[in-house]
């Protein structure tokens, strides 16, 4: 079990507002890392710094470090493409590019040089189980698959890179039940090669899936979020000292 | 309310009925007077006698001399500068106000005042002198805003999820706009260059003191050659018994327009086929 991801006093600001403060996570090897509690805690945006799309957005400002395989992905001699393709996000909404099947894939193995395209893109949809399912046929818009579809082929998009990392934004929350357990037994045979951080919503699915588990608060004294526990799920979920994860679990807090 | 109601369709429909019998009148009359006369000769002959004789085969190309020369670059300019405008994730800075205003502005300037720019600028300072090349350029900086005003609009209705799944897959932004982005804006690119292409093919006044006056067969772009709109400005006004030939360059004119219109809109339609195809094939 090696650390992957070290976070080490981490603070992220949105336009001068604080998002978190004082943030320190580890994110270990072939395990399943949920983050859960509740919404404006900053759990997306935290996922968002981890391969830096938050650069993307101006108004978002940061301080501390956050190492990644013993490298501080904020110096500036990190490569931010490589970093991506190292360090894959799949968002909430499943989004396809309004390309075919196959160029959804294709596009970004092109871009990082790989060869053998075709043989990759087959590999990442049978990975995610589509290559069956939609009988080969990858010519058409990616655009008329299904919810749960979509979201397995941005899981694939995402895999086809050959990633150390997959980060997860509450991937499930816009699908129906059986598509969600198709994307959760996913996740679970993924673990054996990839390391997972999920962000969830639902606690049942956080205790169906996550070997580790953080949780986070809005904390109200500093206006903004905070790591309050994190562990071996089992303890977490396991009766605690702390009265607002033990609340939050029940279901009395959210 | 029902009277009320009423009211207002009925000013609506006289209104609408209006704008229609000046469009009707203006096309009608050119048509009438170009039709007697207008043959095909009149289109492959050279200019005589100023104008009053033979045809205007050097003034049309001309013409699509100076509007080759004038899409070839506001395309380049146009796209880049709206993408520019249009980076939504960057925050809207100082440069992004100033452009945005100078065009605003640019778009308002009478083109009599593009003329003398041109003039000064491209003929003299940077010895053009007369010719299709001065013109051109001209006519790009007029048509410019109204592109870019267009095409900008079409960019930024691209959803910006597009350029962040491409940002977290690694792609680079000339990949992100070129597969992604811009394929989805090709609508609003065709209409700009239709509005473009109609504004320069429209314009007088900036021509005439860039493009110049000569009317026979242009050599080279360093060449002074004369629009269709300068030839008829010219026979209307300064060539007497040139009223016919008049009506007949602006016949052709306006078929020229015309049948640039109706190509892009063929081409729209058939990108708007081709997409939904590749949606839609099982």
């Amino acid at each position: 079990m090696s650390l992957v991801f070290e976070v080490k006093k981490l603070d992220l600001f949105y336009q001068k507002k604080c998002v978190f403060c004082k943030l320190d996570f580890k994110l270990y090897s072939n395990k399943i890392t949920g983050i859960i509690g509740p919404s404006g805690c900053g759990k997306s945006s935290f996922l968002s710094v981890l391969n830096r799309l938050s650069d993307l957005n101006p108004d978002i400002t940061r301080n501390g470090h956050v190492l990644f395989q013993g490298k501080d992905i904020f110096s500036s001699d990190c490569e931010l493409k490589e970093l991506r393709k190292k360090v894959a996000l799949i968002f909430q909404e499943p989004s396809p590019l309004p390309l075919s099947i196959y160029d959804n894939i294709a596009l970004a193995l092109k871009e990082h040089g790989f060869s053998d395209i075709n043989s990759r893109v087959k590999k990442a949809l049978s990975d995610v189980g589509l290559w069956d399912e939609l009988e080969g046929d990858i010519g058409r818009s990616a655009l008329k698959l299904s919810g749960g579809q979509k979201q397995r082929l941005c899981i694939a998009r995402s895999i086809a890179l050959e990633p150390e990392v997959l980060l997860l934004d509450e991937p499930c929350s816009s699908l129906d039940p059986i598509s969600t357990e198709i994307i959760e037994s996913l996740l679970l045979k993924l673990k054996e090669r990839f390391s997972i951080l999920i962000v969830t919503h639902n606690l049942a699915q956080a205790k169906r899936l996550c070997d580790r588990v953080a949780m986070f608060w809005y904390n109200s004294d500093w206006q903004a979020g905070e790591k309050l526990i994190e562990g071996n799920a089992d303890e977490v979920f396991a009766e605690t000292k702390n009265q607002i994860v033990n609340d939050f679990l029940a279901g009395v807090r959210g | 309310m029902l009277i009320k109601i009423n009211f207002s369709r009925i000013f609506a429909t006289v209104f609408a009925g209006l704008v229609f019998l000046s469009m009707i009148s203006i096309l009608g009359d050119i048509l009438v007077s170009a039709f007697e006369h207008l043959s095909l000769s009149f289109l492959l002959e050279d200019v005589e006698s100023a104008g009053r004789k033979g045809g205007v085969f050097p003034v049309i190309v001309s013409t699509l001399l100076i509007l080759m020369v004038c899409m070839l670059v506001v395309l380049p300019l146009g796209i880049l500068t709206s993408i520019h405008l249009c980076k939504y994730h960057e925050k809207k800075s100082s440069l992004h106000f100033i452009i945005r205003k100078l065009i605003e502005v640019l778009s308002g300037v009478p083109s009599i005042v593009f003329g003398l720019f041109g003039n000064s600028f491209f003929s003299i300072i940077l010895g053009m002198g007369f010719s299709i090349l001065s013109g051109g350029l001209t006519l790009a900086l007029m048509a410019l805003p109204l592109f870019i005003y267009t095409f900008e609009r079409g960019l930024s209705s691209v959803p910006q999820k597009d350029y962040l799944v491409g940002k977290s897959l690694g792609l680079s932004s000339w990949r992100i706009y070129k597969e992604i982005i811009l394929p989805q804006a090709t609508p609003s690119l065709i209409v700009a260059s239709v509005l473009s292409i109609g504004r320069a093919l429209a314009e007088t006044a900036a021509l005439i003191f860039t493009s110049g006056y000569v009317d026979r067969m242009p050599e080279s772009l360093f060449d002074s050659g004369r629009a269709l709109s300068v030839h008829i400005y010219d026979l209307a006004m300064n060539v007497p018994g040139g009223d016919r030939n008049a009506y007949n360059s602006a016949f052709v004119l306006m078929f020229l327009i015309l049948s640039i219109n109706a190509f892009f809109h063929l081409l729209h339609k058939f990108y708007l086929r081709e997409s939904k195809a590749t949606e839609e094939v099982s």
